[in-house]
């Protein structure tokens, strides 16, 4: 018991002791700096504090153009009457275990480029992740594509002297487990393979044989008992390979997506420039859903399409990435067969142009 | 008496190499298990494999890497596991290299998203010193069973994964 109370002390020291030297002022592009200062007071009011949100629109508590850093947000939260403590290294476990709000430092909503975003964490609910996003409102969202966003640095905010969750002793058991179970693992696989081998047979056959086995057993009970195995989560993978831009989406010519804005029924056409652009003109059929949407928005606006539906994005010219970005966002929502018009307005208005006017229509749908 | 001390320093350096080599596979698969997401994204932007092929890594790699590192403590196939160890530490090394030379400014993904850091040279020696050391542990067990086959007069460098072995 000794032993385990040093050993949890320690992992806590240096779970804090490693985070709020490396994590650098962090922001969403898309939302401005105040993603920090917006989850520490949702958590400060997920524990009961209500303070003064313009209170925190202060240099000490976003202390740079690019947001807010680990120990601003400690800050922020001691401003307004609770404790925050930063933790680092943390895994599934902590987030299935954790009793306190934790505000988590993850990538952006549809991108995995950089972690540059702080996410407010408030439990899990029915297998998902209950997350805010800034000014949003409560979101269930899958723990997979929370995990493929985070990076394993949160801070927990509470009131009292620590907070109700030990997150050292959790990440401390969820270890030990394991290294029980590869221990077990490894004793089963040796009684195996001692039985079965035969005169003759060479040693390292033997050996590689147990390492084999060890592996096989290990790998079948994780991805038959963890919900956050690999093989549980395919459009979470999906999600990962699009946003690593290791998927290559097809690309529609103009001829090709003429067909398509005829028959409207065949696949639904979204334009993800800015709001205010698609009043200059848009391709007939299309619906607006802005690259700067944020995740309820999108969840709305695609919540009854077939997942199955052709969708094909276009942005303001083959310049422009939005379309690539909300087809990272859209794999995550499950949709599978998403294309891309690269040439976007510029090239719907320059090819008409060439022929006959351009079809623009005034109203999205 | 000299042969049998030198085989004995022989035998705890390997042990010794052995260990800390399993200590840093240990850390590194277990922070791997903790967020397999993290750990496919990071195979991923090596741009060495695609999608189907990094997630089986990303599934069993942490397996394997845990794995090795209780049989290296344990002395399980105790040449072959320091074999395999090196082996997979060489890959590494390859691997950051090649992405060192091809310009990809990314994170090396060797212990979690949260400890990342970007690939320099700095990450790459270290890879390729703890390979180094794998090899010196191999040669080490190689040249203690030598000594020790002169004096009990047994094979020489023969992998024994269990104390008793048969013959046919």
């Amino acid at each position: 018991m000794i032993l385990f109370a040093y050993l949890r002390s320690l992992v806590s020291m240096l779970l804090v002791a490693s985070v709020g030297m490396r994590i650098p002022p962090t922001a969403n592009a898309d939302e401005g700096p105040y993603c920090g200062i917006y989850a520490a007071y949702g958590a400060a009011a997920a524990v009961g504090v209500r303070g003064s949100f313009e209170s925190l629109l202060d240099r000490r508590f976003v202390s740079g153009l690019s947001g807010s850093t680990v120990s601003d947000l400690v800050n922020a939260a001691k401003h307004l009457g609770v404790d925050a403590a930063p933790l680092a290294g943390l895994g599934v476990a902590s987030l299935f275990e954790s009793r306190d709000p934790l505000i988590l430092h993850v990538a952006s909503f549809g991108q995995l480029e950089a972690y540059n975003h702080w996410l407010l964490f408030l439990g899990i609910e029915s297998g998902k992740a209950r997350t805010v996003d800034s000014t949003g409102s409560m979101h269930l969202m899958n723990v997979s594509e929370l995990l493929a966003r985070w990076d394993g640095v949160g801070i927990a905010v509470f009131t009292g002297s620590e907070p109700r969750t030990r997150f050292g002793s959790i990440e401390l058991v969820a270890i030990g487990w394991w290294a029980l179970l590869v221990v077990i693992a490894v004793g089963v696989a040796v009684l195996l393979v001692k039985r079965v081998r035969t005169a003759g047979v060479r040693e390292s056959f033997t050996g590689s044989l147990v390492l084999a086995t060890t592996a096989m057993l290990l790998i079948a009970v994780r991805e038959v008992y963890s919900a956050s195995s690999l093989s549980r989560n395919p459009d979470c993978v999906r999600f990962i390979s699009a946003a690593v831009g290791l998927r290559n989406l097809p690309e529609l010519s103009l001829e090709e997506v003429i067909p398509f804005t005829k028959r409207q029924d065949a696949a639904v056409i979204f334009d993800v420039r800015y709001a205010g652009d698609m009043n200059y003109g848009h391709i007939p059929g299309a619906v607006g859903l802005p690259m700067n949407s944020t995740q309820e928005e999108v969840a709305a606006a695609v919540e009854t399409i077939p997942r199955d539906k052709t969708i094909i994005l276009y942005c303001q010219s083959s310049g422009c990435g939005f379309s690539d970005r909300m087809a990272v966002v859209l794999t995550s929502f499950g949709f599978t067969d998403i294309r891309i018009y690269r040439d976007g307005w510029v090239g719907w208005e320059e090819g008409f142009a060439l022929s006959a006017k351009p079809q623009v229509s005034g109203n999205s749908q | 008496m000299n042969r049998i001390t030198r085989s004995s320093i022989q035998y705890w350096l390997h042990r010794a190499v052995s260990v800390g080599i399993a200590g840093v596979l240990f850390w590194s698969g277990v922070e791997h298990l903790k967020n397999p997401f993290a750990f496919l994204t990071s195979i991923l932007r090596y741009r060495i494999i695609d999608g189907d092929l990094a997630t089986v890594l990303a599934a069993t790699l942490p397996v394997l890497q845990t794995t090795l590192a209780a049989m290296m403590v344990l002395g399980v196939s105790r040449r072959l596991t320091t074999v395999c160890a090196t082996l997979l530490l060489s890959v590494f090394t390859a691997v950051q290299l090649s992405a060192l030379l091809r310009g990809l400014e990314i994170g090396c993904g060797c212990f979690g998203a949260a400890n990342d850091v970007p690939i320099t040279t700095w990450t790459v020696s270290r890879v390729a010193l703890l390979a180094l050391f794998g090899w010196a542990a191999y040669v080490l067990d190689c040249e203690r069973s030598t000594a020790a086959d002169k004096i009990t007069n047994h094979q020489t460098c023969s992998v024994q994964p269990f104390p008793e072995t048969r013959t046919a």
